[in-house]
């Protein structure tokens, strides 16, 4: 049995991926031969527009998914391990609720001034930068208030209170402003995998390696913390410093994620117990590798479902995300049962 | 005789307590302990008196406002944190929910102290993890995931754990809270063959008397004035201190009985010896009779080949239940 999940772990998972990945670079609204796009691949003779269609935009959005995929999976790995919650995802400490802040902020203020953020160069920098400064604000201040208190717990409800007060001024700003804008905000809150360029997608890529790097010096303490706090302690874990490792990889996982491609819910809180359900362990240093692997696949086949193959439309991932990935849960725990002791 | 350096725990004049507005809260002060190696200590005390604090202290968790604890002739509060971790290891009563660690991945926590961040375990540490493994008796279920464990099961396997980090205190709070009796009995036994075999002083606090009285080497006790005395248990039964520190109502710790409203019933003098005999007086007593050396009824238990017979007056009976009724 553990040698057969290990087999599974080791090779169908990328297996999976990796095809995944070629479906979804051959999907999309233009129709191109799957030869034609190994040629471009391989730098055979292929149309020029196929080319860009391919290098510009499915290519780019593949890797964005993959990379979405695993940052949000792994974070939301870290943030159910350190609250001991099963219903904590990568946004628990408000990282989603201040990028919102900050966009929103951007969008709603340029009216005043009469001026439309599609009519300014680099208006996505400036959202993403926007989103990135929100984003870290409320973890800053998350941050000052994890120096003082003593508890992850109440970690977690100040990262909620933020949430709300973000919501609510958000919200109080959507009042006050035209429904071009509205509109504008929320096309941002749908999430979206499309439209990152080619340095955008280094910088989310270089956000999410060093992410994943920290999480690599957390297997032991995340492991620790499966005992509780106390006991984590009693086995040499510096809980500060952990804590503080855990939000600034979070920060970098989720908080690239949402400046780059808006809120994106529901994979973060849902891949970790998909994994832990798939391979029946809580064990950090089987999970982590489990998590990667899954939030890629994941990601990847939400992104596949958005685009409706065969047509032009595409549907809001962050939509896509939870129609598709909530079913599946419920699945697996109907089949497994005994969910409540798989949780950590 | 006390070899000074049979003494591994020590406290200087330790005063445990918090912290709030800058104030210090002492909740037990003046505290000096030594305790040796290979000893099973019990700390006693009603619910609130501040064990738990007291052990928190004692295990370097928390500073003391005063006085300072030593360990084997060093700081406590002055080692690092995997010094520390090195050296003193918990068992406590929190619940875990962890379901999915296999027993052989929690006991192998025990080792974090001593390994690097990669979680890689050399040959020395498995060995170690053998060994503690055999020692608590739970190979046949190191595969299984915790959440198919029992309570008792769970607690050995958390013993275990403390036991593969290796240090020279293990410190445990309410080790047994949650166990039948027979499991009770079974984790303090596995405790003080520990300490005996081991060498390694077993400090927990628990509220299971009879099981202290009966194990431990040495008991604190904790009043509820915030008064400390400390002893092996058969002083401390003998002078009083425990009936003082619990407060016991109608139980008497020298006969290790609960004692019954006596008399209302009336005297009996009882006749026979050995268990029938005890027996006998317990089920007369629990009814209401005090059991005397000459009483106006007499009852004598008559002990045959496989059978135990009461004569009362010119009856007989073949059970206790109808001795009773008959009364």
């Amino acid at each position: 049995m553990n040698k057969q999940i290990d087999w599974m772990r080791r090779m169908l998972l990328p297996l999976v991926t990796l095809l995944f990945l070629v479906i979804n670079i051959s999907l999309g609204s233009v129709p191109i031969p799957f030869s034609s796009i190994i040629d471009v691949f391989i730098g055979g003779d292929v149309k020029d527009s196929w080319e860009l269609i391919i290098w510009h935009f499915r290519l780019p959005k593949a890797l964005t998914a993959l990379l979405v995929g695993v940052a949000l999976s792994v974070s939301g790995l870290q943030m159910q391990t350190l609250f001991r919650n099963p219903l904590a995802g990568p946004f628990v400490l408000g990282i989603s609720s201040g990028a919102s802040l900050g966009v929103a902020l951007v969008i709603f203020s340029f009216s005043i001034f009469g001026i439309t953020l599609s009519q300014i160069v680099g208006g996505s920098w400036l959202m993403i930068i926007a989103a990135s400064l929100g984003a870290s604000l409320v973890l800053l201040v998350v941050l000052l208030a994890a120096q003082r208190v003593k508890d992850s717990m109440s970690l977690l409800i100040v990262g909620l209170m933020f949430g709300s007060i973000t919501g609510a001024i958000v919200s109080v700003m959507q009042f006050y402003s035209s429904d071009e804008q509205i509109q504008m905000f929320l096309i941002w809150t749908f999430g979206s995998l499309g439209g990152l360029a080619w340095d955008e997608l280094y910088v989310l890529g270089g956000m999410v390696v060093v992410g994943l790097s920290l999480n690599l010096l957390l297997l032991k303490p995340l492991n620790a913390l499966l005992l509780g706090e106390r006991y984590a302690q009693s086995m040499g874990v510096n809980l500060k410093l952990t804590r503080w490792l855990i939000i600034i990889s979070t920060s970098l996982l989720a908080g690239g994620v949402t400046a780059f491609c808006g809120p994106i819910a529901f994979v973060g809180l849902a891949v970790p117990h998909m994994a832990r359900l798939l391979f029946t362990t809580s064990n950090h240093v089987k999970l982590l590798p489990a998590v990667i692997w899954i939030g890629a696949i994941v990601m990847l086949f939400c992104d596949i479902v958005a685009q409706l193959p065969g047509s032009e439309q595409v549907l809001p991932i962050n939509a896509m995300t939870s129609l598709i990935g909530a079913p599946i849960v419920i699945w697996i725990i109907v089949r497994k049962r005994n969910m409540n002791n798989q949780l950590s | 005789m006390e070899l000074i350096e049979d003494i591994l725990l020590k406290t200087n004049q330790l005063s445990v307590g918090y912290t709030q507005k800058r104030k210090p809260l002492p909740i037990l002060s003046g505290i000096n302990l030594s305790l040796k190696r290979g000893e099973l200590v019990c700390l006693m005390g009603q619910n609130g008196v501040g064990k738990s604090t007291l052990l928190r202290t004692l295990s370097g968790v928390q500073t003391p406002l005063e006085g300072y604890v030593e360990l084997d002739g060093e700081n406590i509060h002055q080692l690092s944190r995997i010094e520390t971790a090195k050296r003193i290891s918990l068992v406590l009563t929190e619940r875990l929910n962890a379901g999915n660690l296999t027993v052989y991945e929690v006991v192998a926590m025990g080792r974090y102290p001593y390994i690097g961040l990669d979680i890689r375990l050399s040959n020395e540490d498995l060995d170690k993890l053998d060994e503690v493994i055999e020692l608590v008796g739970i190979r046949t279920i190191v595969e299984k995931p915790i959440y198919q464990l029992s309570d008792g099961q769970l607690q050995k396997v958390m013993i275990a754990r403390a036991l593969a980090q290796n240090g020279e205190i293990i410190v445990l709070d309410e080790p047994t809270a949650h166990l039948d009796l027979n499991n009770r009995v079974s984790v303090i036994r596995l405790l003080k063959s520990l300490a005996t075999t081991t060498g390694k002083l077993v400090l927990m606090a628990t509220h299971e008397l009879d099981l202290a009285l009966q194990t431990a080497d040495r008991l604190i006790l904790v009043d509820q004035k915030g008064g400390l005395s400390e002893g092996i248990p058969e002083d401390l039964v003998l002078n009083g201190t425990l009936d003082k520190v619990f407060d016991l109502k109608g139980f008497d710790l020298k006969t290790g009985k609960y004692q019954h409203e006596s008399g209302t019933l009336g005297d009996i003098q009882l006749i026979g010896d050995g268990y029938s005999y005890l027996w006998t007086k317990n089920a007369l007593e629990r009814v209401g009779f005090s059991v005397v050396d000459n009483g106006e009824r007499s009852i004598e238990v008559m002990v045959g080949d496989n059978v135990i017979k009461w004569q009362y007056g010119k009856k007989y009976v073949t059970s206790i239940r109808d001795l009773i009724d008959l009364l």
